[in-house]
């Protein structure tokens, strides 16, 4: 349970429109339509031919842990209050790294995953790394931690 | 990659090394930093203002002025200025745009300055906002500032080279040694013990309290002007045997377990026209002290993957007699003025070279090497330069 206090909310504009494409449960990523390039964080131009022809598009999900970590400390009351709160970052198989919450059992290196996004309490869309093999299109147990029930109650 | 040997820096005389202000916080601006910290350096060296026609400033603080904003605050016409936002590798790389416009006859004397303040919660401000990568991607996440980057980057190297905690306390705890016997480092007076370090409270991952800068207010500054000046002046100089950089590095590595040094260092040595084992001192980017270890590696001091052993093997203190190592305590024991500390291993360098240094003075000290690094826009920073600095009468 989070009371009042949300997750953070600010986001660059291209940061809203990742939220504004995120279908639940998928992972919609920037992709160029010129050289097909698939970028993360989202930014206004290419990173591989300079082109401005940007479309966000369902993305393949899967990934590997990098590396992850616990973090005790934060500037977020949203996380200060759920410390420690794991971090990880995952080389997606399609290319880019991602920053993205994730649980405590998938943690060790070179661990598959599949990332999808969720829209968290304040309505922003973040990136969440469960379990390759897993059937389901969430994880039930991080989701909750994280305040999301108003989303898993609409869950079918 | 394959990068050109620039050419020389000869002539050019590094002066007046100064570091001032530090304190916890401050209620002055970025812009009373700059202007002190100026009045300093034309004092020791016997300048005027009038004397200054060149200017490089360094500051993240110092919105919603600027460079150019302050030639009005502080009454001054100048011919060359430049502002330098490249994080830790600032100093390295005001120093070398400055000394090529003193070869060029841009300009005669030129002050590069870093400079930052530090107000109550400004860098909970500073790090939710640094760069739209942050705000997107990882600020939400929670990552305060830096610090998550780092410990997904120190756990994978440790992981990849069997580094441990206590490797990452010999850095820590030898810096603790010198900043003792340097008077403006803010932590110099607390003792640090590797017991204390190792035992220290987790912050993130494998960092734990010791592991990480304190954020500080601060400045740090040198003059820039031809040999022939500074002789003149008959102020104490160095030179600049050779300077590289390369910024975001390697994009492909996954995880940033190197830096841009590797890609340029022989370009160093073979300009400098010595080797490591000529190097008298140290002064590294100490944001983390696996950072350390990635200029140990990339600057040659040990191959990739061995500064454990390294650090193990070699005393890092000042006056130890092995690799003296952030002599005047590094940021983890001066603390992290901002942008300045990106000058501060530079001004310390100079400050040893030029036999300026107190307590601290590493004796006979002929060649340094000074590197930066820094933006930590995402997963890794982006920023890489070194530099090897010369005393005047090598």
């Amino acid at each position: 349970m989070t009371g009042q206090i949300l997750p953070p909310k600010q986001r660059t504009a291209l940061g809203n429109a990742l939220t504004a494409a995120t279908r639940e449960g998928e992972l919609v990523l920037q992709q160029c339509q010129q050289c097909a390039a698939v970028q993360y964080p989202p930014r206004e131009i290419c990173y591989r031919c300079l082109s401005d022809q940007l479309n966000w598009q369902v993305a393949a999900s899967g990934g590997t842990v990098l590396s992850a970590v616990e973090l005790h400390h934060s500037y977020e009351d949203f996380f200060t209050e759920k410390l420690p709160w794991i971090i990880a970052s995952i080389q997606l198989d399609n290319g880019p790294i991602v920053f993205a919450h994730i649980n405590k059992n998938i943690v060790q290196k070179n661990t598959p995953v599949r990332v999808f996004a969720h829209v968290d309490g304040s309505g922003q869309a973040v990136l969440i790394a469960a379990e390759k093999n897993s059937d389901k299109n969430h994880d039930p147990a991080l989701l909750e931690q994280m305040g999301f029930n108003e989303i898993l109650s609409h869950k079918g | 990659m394959n990068i050109s040997q620039p050419k020389s820096y000869a002539g050019v005389a590094l002066v007046a090394p100064t570091s001032f202000g530090y304190s916890r916080q401050s209620e002055r601006g970025a812009n009373w930093f700059i202007g002190r910290t100026l009045a300093q350096m034309l004092s020791t060296s016997g300048l005027k203002k009038t004397d200054v026609d060149g200017m490089a400033i360094t500051s993240i603080t110092l919105t919603p002025d600027s460079a150019i904003t302050l030639t009005q605050h502080f009454g001054m016409t100048l011919r060359w200025l430049d502002q330098v936002s490249l994080g830790g590798a600032s100093g390295i790389a005001a120093m070398q745009r400055g000394a090529r416009a003193i070869q060029a006859g841009d300009a005669e004397v030129i002050a590069c300055i870093g400079a930052d303040t530090s107000i109550q919660g400004g860098f909970g401000e500073l790090i939710s906002q640094f760069s739209r990568f942050t705000m997107d991607a990882s600020y939400p996440y929670g990552a305060a500032g830096p610090n998550a980057a780092f410990a997904l980057i120190t756990q994978r190297y440790m992981e990849q080279y069997g580094a441990t905690r206590e490797d990452f306390g010999h850095i820590a705890v030898s810096q603790r040694y010198n900043a003792k016997h340097y008077t403006p480092a803010l932590l110099g007076h607390k003792p640090l013990s590797m017991g204390d370090y190792l035992t220290a409270r987790p912050v993130a991952g494998p960092l734990h309290l010791f592991d990480c800068v304190m954020p500080c207010a601060g400045a740090e500054g040198f003059l820039l002007m031809t040999i022939e000046r500074a002789k003149s002046l008959n102020v104490p100089y160095s030179t600049i045997a050779a300077i590289g950089e390369l910024h975001n590095a390697f994009p492909d590595d996954p995880v940033q377990i190197r830096g841009g040094w590797a890609a340029y260092r022989d370009n160093l040595y073979n300009s400098a026209q010595v080797t490591p084992g000529d190097i008298d001192l140290l002064e590294t980017y100490d944001d983390y002290p696996v950072i350390s270890m990635l200029q140990f590696e990339g600057l040659g001091f040990c191959p990739e993957g061995e500064a454990s052993q390294f650090v193990r093997a070699t005393p890092l203190t000042f006056d130890g007699g092995g690799l003296p190592h952030n002599t005047s305590g590094g940021q983890l024991s001066v603390g992290q003025a901002g942008f300045a500390g990106g000058y501060l291993g530079l001004v310390e360098a100079i400050r040893q070279l030029n036999g300026q240094a107190v307590q601290n003075q590493v004796s006979g000290a002929m060649h340094a090497m000074v590197s930066g690094y820094g933006m930590i826009n995402y997963d890794r920073g982006l920023c890489s330069a070194a530099a090897i600095i010369r005393g005047a009468n090598v």
